[in-house]
């Protein structure tokens, strides 16, 4: 039998979708097969947002801080919420990461990202690929740009040309909301998001 | 290190960094909810874009992590599935998305399935002869470590070779051998290839040797795979993505060829450094921990005299 659990892992691994395609719910499924690489999506998915609301923490203690102040706030949050990553409902990742972040930082600083924060969940239900990397893309970033349009930089970033980028964000958009109204009932989009979607 | 105030700009050395702004009427044209750039305004407005977040630092956040994360718990297996299903599975799926067929080049995915393939066909000599099932010669100054994390030809290769190694190690068969021909320098690996690098050393189940470059004489140019008791693939140029790489690998039939790249690549192990025998790791596993630690294992074989 020895082969065939090898089998297995290796036909498991075709038939899954890479972690960075995955909704939140299903992000803590995959724990078991790769633990690092489910907990690194995780980080990369998030720490932008975490990043955010650190810097407003520190900002609100009054005292002059450093980026490297954030970046150990930062670490902080997720190192406080790795014990239970793995425990709970999948469906609450998102909830009880919030969680964390008002444990190790406060409520206000999680209340300026949080409604972007829990967009993220419906996003990554956008079936479309491309649509919702590009929307995670400008959500991750809490729609901020470097530049001087949101498309332009999206589309270098991507590879694509500013108006494809342009469409795709368009219709990412429609599909998201598309998401919020037949995959969630409106109840359950208001628990999974402590109220900041409905 | 600059400290940043509210208000201040963002400043990294003397290098000025364009401030990160909310392009609210842009978003609104492009259908963002109207909330959702309120909610964007006012954090701009909290003056929380004067410092950017830098994608540089998950993989520190997550080394940070690992040592507080939970062991997962064991999930139950899926039905069995024979390795011939499992390598066709992935070319019936997509022939089956019909909007994935414009973009689909089936030859190229059939060609990545050719070297899995062989290697399980493999099996089948090594069981009868004794013999490894693979020799390989990785050349990390042509293939990216990276790439057998990434890229899903190189990642069936070489998962079809821990099924075969399973296969010819029940019988008492030697498994796979892959001798890794190293950089120039430790330094020319990034975080990212030293992260690839020791998820292959920790995962395998070939015997592995690590070779430096210098030590690789006419080998420093090749990509050398050999499969069985007749089949070779070699590569004689860097290819600048997996793709390429694929599709530039040669296939050689000649048993004559075989036996005497074997050999050859079997001497190459003598100025070698064992990274793995019989499935155990032979360095000390502190030295995986940590990307320094990997380094400077790679080191000692490179600057070893």
């Amino acid at each position: 039998m020895a082969p065939f659990g090898t089998i297995l892992d290796w036909i498991h691994w075709r038939r899954n979708p890479r972690l960075d395609s995955l909704p939140f719910e299903e992000l803590q499924e995959r724990y078991a097969e790769d633990q690092q690489g489910t907990y690194r999506e995780f980080i990369r998915r998030l720490r932008p947002l975490v990043f955010y609301a650190a810097e407003h923490y520190l900002q609100s203690r009054g005292n002059a801080f450093t980026e490297i102040d954030v970046n150990n706030k930062v670490d902080e949050v997720f190192e406080d919420f790795s014990p239970e990553f793995d425990s709970g409902d999948p469906a609450t990742l998102l909830q009880r990461f919030a969680g964390a972040i008002r444990r190790v930082l406060d409520d206000e600083a999680f209340r300026v990202i949080g409604r972007t924060f829990y967009r993220l969940l419906p996003i990554y239900n956008v079936p479309d690929a491309q649509q919702r990397r590009f929307l995670a893309a400008v959500y991750e970033q809490a729609l901020s740009t470097p530049d001087d349009s949101v498309v332009e930089s999206l589309a270098t970033r991507m590879g694509v040309t500013s108006d494809e980028a342009s469409e795709v964000l368009q219709r990412a958009n429609k599909s998201v909301q598309k998401v919020m109204r037949e995959d969630f009932s409106a109840t359950e989009l208001r628990d999974l998001t402590d109220g900041y979607l409905s | 290190m600059a400290i940043y105030h509210k208000g201040e700009t963002n400043m990294v050395g003397s290098e000025t960094k364009k401030k990160r702004t909310v392009k609210a009427e842009e978003l609104e044209r492009l259908g963002f909810p109207a909330e959702d750039i309120a909610a964007a305004r006012q954090m701009e407005n909290l003056g929380l874009f004067h410092m950017e977040p830098s994608p540089d630092l998950v993989e520190r956040t997550l080394q940070k992590c690992i040592r507080l994360l939970k062991k997962p718990a064991v999930k139950p297996e899926d039905p069995i599935m024979s390795p011939v299903t499992a390598l066709l599975e992935p070319v019936a799926v997509l022939t089956t998305e019909p909007a994935l067929l414009p973009a689909l080049d089936l030859t190229q995915l059939l060609r990545s399935q050719q070297l899995p393939h062989a290697c399980l066909e493999a099996a089948k000599f090594a069981r009868s002869r004794g013999s490894r099932p693979v020799v390989m010669l990785d050349n990390h100054n042509l293939i990216e470590p990276t790439w057998w994390d990434l890229d899903n030809g190189f990642r069936a290769f070489w998962n079809a070779c821990q099924i075969t190694n399973r296969i010819v190690r029940e019988r008492g068969g030697p498994p796979a051998a892959t001798v890794v021909v190293l950089r120039h320098d430790p330094a020319d690996y990034s975080d990212d290839d030293l992260a690839a690098i020791r998820n292959v050393v920790r995962k395998g189940t070939s015997d592995l040797w690590w070779l430096g470059y210098k030590d690789a004489g006419e080998y420093q140019g090749c990509d050398v795979i050999v499969v069985g008791e007749e089949t070779s693939w070699e590569l004689k140029h860097k290819p600048k993505s997996p793709v390429e790489a694929l599709d530039g690998f040669e296939q050689i039939t000649s048993p004559t060829r075989a036996i005497r790249l074997c050999g050859e690549v079997t001497d190459l192990t003598r100025s070698a450094m064992q990274i793995r025998v019989d499935g155990k790791l032979l360095p000390d596993e502190c030295m995986l921990q940590t990307f320094s630690g990997i380094r400077e294992l790679i080191g000692s074989v490179i600057f070893r005299r």
